[in-house]
């Protein structure tokens, strides 16, 4: 990774030999390079004339009038998918035993239109196989794969939503309280 | 006229306000439960720096830079567009303080023109080349940008760029990039305390209408 000043030199430009560009750093944000770590061993500053970080403290109001918003420099993140249909998802029942669960999805295009259908475990990928609940919110997409050497294969991903450690937290103590309300209405109903 | 073909479609979630670059790292995501301890372990070579200044990483679902006035998260793959709003969200959910004054929900396409002439042919419909062609000598498209007011009650602009394909290996690439802007420093000049709540309701409220605006200017301008 390098970092190089560009030539107004009012920024830095963070960057990978063999990528283009990744973030464009200002140069008023004091970026030392004792406060910096790298992953990579190659590694290197190509200039150090950054200037004081004390300059980064102006009021909000005057730091951003005419900030560019959109990232004018990409990262080349090698392949691609060009998406043919794209459901949200939503777990109505989960059979653990036969690795199944039904779902009601809906075309992202066509919101007020629900279907109901089914998907095995095998469908997901091991590492969201334990996000599987009632109630358990997932995007499935059927496209096709542009691998890097400029092929195409069609593919179908399901990826599920991931909940704040908090949310879940939160989930947890609703349920409790659900089930609780649930005990004290249908066993003692008189209450 | 055969239509150009959709090579690469991206998505940017840009952030302009004020962030602490060093809380972004995947071991945090991971702590806040937004991703997989599994994530953040297969893309563990795919942090290129953390430090109070600059934070900047690869996940599955994208590539995450941090300055102090910018977040930016940037994919390239449709099925994780979603995740990453959600992530967005959540992470923000989180540092509810944060002051976030503008937004940009960035789309960006690589279209394939399947031979030379209609590549050429459609730069010049953007841009005609006859004003220059006694200036210049083989003048050509390298950069064209139009700028939009809003047509929603929401203070930004649209901006829409195009340029010849550059990044992948397309051969007479075509690259689209749709910027919706949001700005809302009146808002927070006005309240301070407000945080990142109003740039979130934004982006939840917007998601559907900017893939919409997305799709129109495609159709429109590239014919898919």
């Amino acid at each position: 990774m390098q970092i190089a000043a560009d030539s107004s030199q009012s920024s830095f430009l963070l960057y990978n030999p063999d990528e283009r560009a990744i973030c464009e750093v200002p140069s008023n944000m004091g970026l030392y390079k004792k406060n910096a770590y790298f992953l990579n061993e190659k590694a290197e500053f190509v200039t150090s004339s950054i200037a004081d970080e004390k300059e980064n403290s102006n009021s909000m109001a005057e730091n951003y009038p005419n900030v560019e918003i959109t990232p004018n420099i990409v990262p080349v993140l090698q392949e691609s998918f060009i998406e043919i249909k794209k459901w949200e998802g939503k777990i109505s029942e989960v059979d653990f035993n036969k690795e199944i669960f039904w779902a009601f999805i809906r075309d992202n295009k066509f919101p007020n239109i629900e279907e109901e259908t089914y998907f095995s475990f095998d469908d997901i990928d091991e590492n969201d196989q334990n996000l599987v609940e009632e109630g358990a919110i997932f995007y499935w997409s059927i496209g096709y794969k542009r691998t890097l050497s400029g092929g195409r294969e069609k593919v179908s991903i399901i990826l599920f939503r991931r909940l704040p450690a908090w949310n879940i937290e939160q989930k947890k103590v609703d349920d409790k309280i659900e089930k609780l309300k649930k005990l004290f209405t249908d066993e003692h109903p008189s209450r | 006229m055969s239509l150009p073909k959709l090579e690469v479609d991206g998505l940017s979630i840009v952030f302009i306000g004020t962030f602490n670059p060093s809380i972004f790292q995947p071991q945090w995501l991971v702590a806040q439960g937004l991703i997989s301890q599994s994530e953040a372990s297969e893309n563990e070579n795919q942090i290129q720096i953390i430090s109070p200044q600059v934070s900047s990483f690869k996940l599955t679902m994208g590539a995450i830079s941090v300055t102090p006035q910018r977040f930016q998260i940037i994919a390239n793959k449709s099925p994780y567009f979603e995740k990453v709003r959600d992530l967005v969200i959540s992470i923000f959910g989180i540092l509810q303080h944060t002051p976030i004054i503008q937004m940009g929900i960035n789309w960006d396409r690589h279209y394939k023109f399947s031979t030379e002439e209609l590549w050429h042919e459609f730069g010049h419909k953007l841009a005609p080349k006859e004003p220059w062609k006694n200036i210049l000598q083989n003048p050509g498209l390298s950069s064209l940008r139009i700028q939009g007011k809003r047509t929603d009650d929401n203070t930004g602009l649209i901006l829409v760029t195009i340029e010849p394909s550059k990044g992948y290996s397309i051969q007479y690439g075509a690259y689209l990039q749709i910027n919706n802007h949001f700005d809302i420093q009146h808002l927070l000049k006005e309240n301070s305390s407000l945080g990142c709540a109003p740039i979130l309701e934004l982006l939840k409220k917007n998601w559907f209408e900017s893939q919409n605006l997305r799709d129109k200017i495609s159709k429109e301008i590239m014919g898919v």
